[in-house]
């Protein structure tokens, strides 16, 4: 079977749940408690998208270097972003849309980008949240699990579908 | 006639003098030959009492480091036990904390936590010396560092170091956690020290997974060190290569010991301007 490498990296504010993201897709696990990242985590998973077998590589950057445009040398040779926010935070969906439009669209046009809305377990009590005023790819739950298995599916085959162009 | 027996005469003195000659040669010969046993035996002591002198040394500064570690260790116990009980205090006393000084009060208990937690190691790794064959534990190698890194958070913060992690290769081993945590927060703190002036700080740990081998790889983008005129300052005692900082430098020669202790070692890499990589070499049995 070919390998590829296909470098993902996942972007947002602090404590919106991106390590947990990783953690729930890598190692199927998932924990309460918030330990802010510092710096930068690479972790991998190998997936197989029909008859590649894709090792994804997943930069998992802490919020904190959203602020200071540090993470700008970490995005290169990125194939795909992941914005993340947190739905009950609406400034976290703004910051991340922010920086997708004057940023990434910008320096890295041909990146493939998905915006999630994490911590869909948390809605049930929330009556006040519309979902209609975002504009997102996926509903995200790291402590339930729920789509966070397609969305790094969802892009390694959109990352495949384009190399193969 | 008389001619002949003169000559007869002459050749036996002759051998006379001769066999004397030859007599004193070998009186010669065994004297030197015993002189140089005497010389030979006067070194052999001399380097005898040189080894028995600095063996006597080794010990003494082992002796010493262990009473230092011990009144430090013990001594530190208690004023990090009523730091923990006044932020217990404050904690109860605070009327509506900004989400800054709940943060902060959080790093804070972190901190002191993680400080007794060394300490609680430090004990532990004395008290195992003489047995460590009990500490051989599974190393979760992404836990560890960053419990090492959470505990510097302020520092890292500060200097504005990006750390980059990646142990995609192996993060899973056998190992003594306690003296793996000293030993990469040792190399972890001097990183820092000698990257954190450069305009854009990085420091990158790795792993490779070789046979029957871990390493582990610290680089940093920092000043550097001219290895030619100082690779045995780094590993020496209380030696720096830069003067002008804080710190004792005692943090390298803890790493050499404890690799020694333990098995494994330290390789390092350097140019000057350029940066560093200390690469830890350890033997293992994959987990
Ligand atoms: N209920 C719920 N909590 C979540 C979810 N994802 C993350 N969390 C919690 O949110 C907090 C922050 O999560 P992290 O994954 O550490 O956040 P982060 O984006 O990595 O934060 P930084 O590393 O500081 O940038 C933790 O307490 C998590 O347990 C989720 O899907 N649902
Ligand atoms: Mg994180």
């Amino acid at each position: 079977m070919k390998t590829l490498s296909k470098k993902i990296v996942l972007l947002g504010n602090e404590g919106v749940g991106k390590t947990s993201l990783v953690k729930r897709y890598v190692h199927s696990i998932f924990n309460d408690e918030y330990l802010t990242t510092i710096g930068i985590k690479i972790s991998k998973k190998i997936v197989v998208v029909e008859d590649v077998e894709v090792n994804l590589m997943i930069w998992d950057i802490a919020g904190n270097m959203m602020n200071q445009t540090l993470y700008n040398n970490y995005l290169q040779g990125a194939h795909g972003v992941l914005l993340v926010a947190d739905v009950l935070r609406a400034e976290t969906y703004q910051n991340i849309i922010k920086e997708r439009d004057t940023h990434l669209s910008v320096d890295f046009g041909n990146t493939h980008t998905f915006v999630l809305l994490n911590k869909s377990d948390l809605l049930v009590n929330q009556p006040e949240v519309n979902l209609a005023d975002f504009s997102y790819d996926f509903l995200t739950s790291a402590k339930n699990g729920d789509n966070v298995e397609d969305v790094f599916r969802c892009l390694a085959e959109k990352i495949l579908s384009t190399s193969r162009l | 006639m008389t001619t002949s027996r003169t000559h007869i005469e002459t050749i036996a003195s002759l051998k006379a003098q001769i066999t004397a000659l030859e007599k004193k040669n070998k009186l010669l010969k065994k004297n030197l030959e015993h002189n140089k046993i005497n010389l030979k035996k006067r070194q052999n002591s001399l380097v005898n009492q040189t080894i028995e002198e600095q063996h006597a040394k080794l010990m003494k500064y082992n002796k010493e480091l262990e009473q230092f570690t011990y009144v430090a260790t013990h001594d530190l116990k208690s004023p990090l036990a009523n730091i923990q009980g006044y932020l217990d205090l404050i904690e109860i006393d605070l009327v509506n904390p900004s989400p800054d000084v709940l943060d902060s009060m959080k790093w804070l208990k972190y901190s002191v936590a993680e400080a007794r937690n060394v300490i609680s190691e430090l004990t532990n790794a004395l008290k195992a010396r003489n047995n460590k064959e009990e500490l051989l534990k599974p190393i979760n190698l992404e836990d560890l560092v960053e419990g090492i890194l959470s505990g510097m958070r302020a520092k890292i913060l500060d200097s504005k170091i990006v750390f980059i992690c990646d142990f995609t290769e192996i993060n899973e081993f056998m190992y003594y956690p306690v003296a793996l945590r000293s030993i990469l927060q040792n190399i972890i703190s001097n990183a820092i020290q000698y990257s954190s002036t450069v305009p854009f700080p990085e420091i990158k740990i790795t792993t490779n997974n070789a046979v029957n081998e871990v390493l582990i790889s610290v680089e940093d983008n920092g000043v550097g060190i001219d290895l030619e005129t100082n690779e045995s300052k780094v590993f020496g005692l209380f030696k720096r290569i830069q003067n002008d900082e804080s710190g004792s430098g005692i943090g390298m020669y803890i790493v050499n010991k404890l690799l020694e202790n333990y098995g494994g070692k330290l390789l390092l890499k350097s140019e000057l301007g350029k940066g560093s990589i200390f690469t830890v070499v350890i033997p293992v049995e994959k987990v």
